[in-house]
């Protein structure tokens, strides 16, 4: 049976790369249908975040400046970021849109993040933000926003099926809308990434789930045939 | 409903409306009956008096369905014998006038003791020593009475001892399945109370059944299948009335209304905190909470209980009246949690100068040395922030029915204001479950949410050893319990038959069995939706 878990997927625009410091200037999601795999109606997140300007006192907090790179890359002016919401009010909305789709409110029906390369940049960025706003397990210290055992990086998905294409040189992003046919326009907006990454992700999460009804698994290895 | 009286005294036992819902197997509710089992075997009995009902609760019992004799159930001759598919006889003619009232079949425990009575000449405290050994299976006590029985059939000379040899094997072997008539009756008479009930006072009925759904083991299904059931007679739930504020299930105008303690997270206590304030907001406001508006509520009542209830209450729509979706009252509820004491308190104490907690907000915003209610320039910074997260919200804040159904089901156990079904493209389908319930039957496609799914492998014939399933399904104008799908469309669309889904099915129905109650729907094709 399809997963009765709704699936959230989410994109972090941030000032700079390490996402142990980076500043989070955009957050975007979409709901996705678990089982349907399709957009929840109304399913959308987006909200811009004011990042700390001030360098100095970024650093002084521990966070890595807003780099002007970064600002090009997203097409974002420190004026805007300006008149943006704190990253404390952004999260507190964020959360009770999650959580609209963890329909049992209970930590193991905590829908299923998602998104391109999560495991290694937004999920660790989502957790730093629980871990300051929450919400958190006060006993494990761990988030409970996302479900945690679950998770989907599209990414990997990607990886999987096309890690033998000798087509397909790189997984970033860009590379795959290339590839894919994608249009480019408003890439690194993180409205639009999750619009795409969403949608490579249920054109796989389908063939995914056609191929898997017609091959049988049950019993794979009793015959003993072993690779190792 | 509380002045509510139920005259059982002064029922017709004849009651036409009350034998046509039994013989429909229309009895979610009713006393004995309820199960699915019931319903099924009350459409095959389809009893219309009081010895029937009680022949039907003796012979729903497992002992009567598993007692298999020349390949059937106990149940099963009965029926057949009643509608007229099988001979009604008798082991030996003596004892038609002792069987003939349940079709030559030993449906109970009374009926031993009187072919004790009549074959053997046992006195009443032989009988009913016959009775208790029927009853509690004792062997011992069997044989000793066995030997009194072919003794007593000697002297009485009704029968031959060959005879009175067979009918007390008879009678041991009824020992699996005969039932206390005294029971039964009892049981008949409670449960055409409950039918009658139903067919009469339907609102009232549906009310004691779901403030007992409670009770029941599997409380939330029952509260489901109740909802699904009331709409079958076009009785639709409501959530807790905001004027009464009622704790339990109650009707309120004509209509049900979930009572406050229904809802998951809301506890008496906070019910009890949530009228004494409301008493002293009432007065103060001079207004019934009724002729409130939501930002009224918000900052004259919201914060006096515990935030869960508030969510509670909003999320199941007891606030619907407002005229402000749910979605955007939890988020100015959340909004107005984010304020510090004072600042709801400085405008608890002006709210009646603005329409809304935006405006309200504005107002608040500025520091007090500004003219404002703010502490300080931070404070004033974290308000000026939740003014622009309500200005342009960062997802939509619409209700939708796929949302309004979930959450529901969430605090409630089950959707009462939309079907899941309604939230999806239902233009595919050309009819829905009552219709087909009703009769329409060929080249129907139903749009519907999935209730269960029961697989079952083939035991024979061509297909044997493969799966087919049963399926229960629903859509907004009832439920459907009677649907399969045979193997070779189990096999194409079971990914998409799982409990929760909504699909459309395609087919129509089938009448292979030999009753009129057999009628079922016969899947062909599925499409999701």
């Amino acid at each position: 049976m399809p997963s009765a878990h709704d699936i959230i997927v989410f994109d972090f625009e941030t000032g700079s790369r390490d996402p142990q410091k980076t500043q989070p200037t955009q957050i975007a999601a979409v709901a996705i249908h678990g089982r349907k795999l399709t957009v929840q109606p109304n399913g959308y997140f987006n909200s811009e975040i004011r990042p700390i300007l001030d360098d100095d006192k970024a650093i002084e907090m521990g966070l890595d400046p807003v780099e002007d790179e970064a600002l090009d890359i997203t097409r974002k002016t420190r004026a805007e970021l300006k008149k943006a919401p704190a990253p404390k009010q952004v999260w507190g909305k964020f959360s009770n849109f999650v959580n609209k789709y963890n329909w049992k409110k209970t930590p193991y029906f905590a829908p299923i993040p998602a998104g391109y390369n999560i495991n290694g940049f937004d999920l660790i960025i989502a957790d730093r933000m629980c871990q300051q706003y929450g919400p958190v397990d006060k006993k494990t210290g761990r988030q409970t926003l996302f479900n945690r055992i679950h998770r989907v990086d599209v990414m990997n998905l990607v990886w999987g099926w096309l890690e033998s294409n000798p087509d397909v040189k790189r997984f970033s992003l860009d590379s795959l809308r290339d590839y894919f046919g994608m249009s480019k326009e408003n890439a690194h907006d993180a409205l639009q990434d999750i619009k795409d990454t969403a949608n490579i992700m249920i054109r796989f999460m389908k063939m995914q789930r056609k191929f898997a009804g017609k091959v049988h698994f049950e019993k794979a290895f009793a015959d003993g045939k072993l690779y190792i | 409903m509380e002045n509510y009286i139920f005259d059982v005294n002064n029922i017709d036992y004849d009651d036409t409306p009350t034998w046509n819902l039994i013989c429909e197997g229309r009895t979610k509710g009713v006393f004995q009956l309820e199960s699915s089992l019931g319903k099924s075997w009350a459409k095959r009995v389809r009893p219309k008096n009081l010895e029937e009902l009680a022949a039907l609760t003796a012979l729903l019992r497992p002992g009567c369905l598993k007692a298999i004799v020349d390949g059937k159930s106990m149940t099963q001759h009965y029926v057949d014998r009643k509608s007229g598919e099988e001979e009604v006889t008798y082991i030996h003619e003596s004892l038609e006038p002792i069987l003939e009232r349940t079709q030559g079949v030993l449906v109970y425990q009374e009926q031993s003791m009187k072919i004790a009575q009549k074959i053997a000449g046992f006195d009443l405290q032989q009988a009913d020593d016959l009775r208790k050994a029927i009853g509690k299976k004792k062997a011992d006590l069997m044989g000793k009475i066995k030997r009194e029985f072919i003794k007593g059939a000697e002297n009485e000379n009704v029968v031959s001892r060959e005879a009175a040899e067979e009918i007390f094997s008879w009678i041991e072997k009824s020992s699996r399945y005969a039932f206390n008539k005294s029971h039964a009756v009892s049981y008949a008479i409670c449960g055409y109370w409950s039918a009658y009930a139903k067919a009469h006072h339907t609102i009232e009925f549906y009310c004691h059944c779901l403030r007992h759904a409670k009770n029941k083991p599997d409380s939330q299904r029952e509260v489901k299948e109740l909802v699904s059931d009331a709409k079958t007679n076009d009785i639709f739930i409501l959530p807790p009335s905001l004027e009464a504020l009622n704790e339990e299930t109650c009707i309120i105008n004509d209509r049900i209304h979930f009572g406050l303690t229904d809802i998951k997270s809301v506890g008496v206590n906070q019910i009890q905190k949530l009228k004494e304030k409301l008493t002293l907001e009432e007065e103060s406001l001079g207004k019934k909470i009724v002729d409130w508006d939501w930002y009224e509520f918000l900052v004259r009542l919201s914060d006096k209980i515990s935030s869960a209830t508030v969510i509670a209450m909003i999320s199941v729509g007891v606030f619907s009246a407002k005229k402000v979706s749910r979605n955007k009252m939890l988020d100015e509820f959340d909004t107005w949690l984010k304020l510090t004491d004072k600042e709801r308190l400085w405008i608890y104490d002006r709210h009646e100068e603005w329409q809304n907690l935006k405006e309200s907000l504005v107002a608040l915003r500025p520091t007090k040395k500004m003219g404002g209610g703010t502490f300080n320039h931070k404070r004033s910074e974290i308000v000026k922030d939740l003014i622009k997260q309500i200005r342009n919200p960062a997802c939509s804040l619409e209700d939708t029915p796929d949302w309004v159904a979930g959450i529901e089901r969430n605090y409630l156990g089950v959707p009462i204001t939309y079907s899941t079904v309604d939230s999806c493209d239902t233009s595919s389908a050309n009819t829905t479950c009552k219709d087909f319930i009703k009769g329409k039957g060929k080249d129907v496609a139903l749009a519907v949410s999935i209730s269960s799914v029961r697989p079952y492998t083939l035991k024979k014939g061509k297909n044997k050893g493969r799966d087919m399933a049963f399926l229960s399904v629903e859509d907004q104008t009832s439920p459907l319990e009677d649907v399969a799908i045979f193997a070779d469309e189990w096999e194409e669309y079971r990914n998409l038959l799982y409990e929760g889904n909504t699909v459309v099915i395609y087919g129509g129905e089938s009448k292979r069995g030999k009753y009129k109650s057999d009628r079922s729907l016969v899947i062909e094709r599925v499409w999701q939706i």
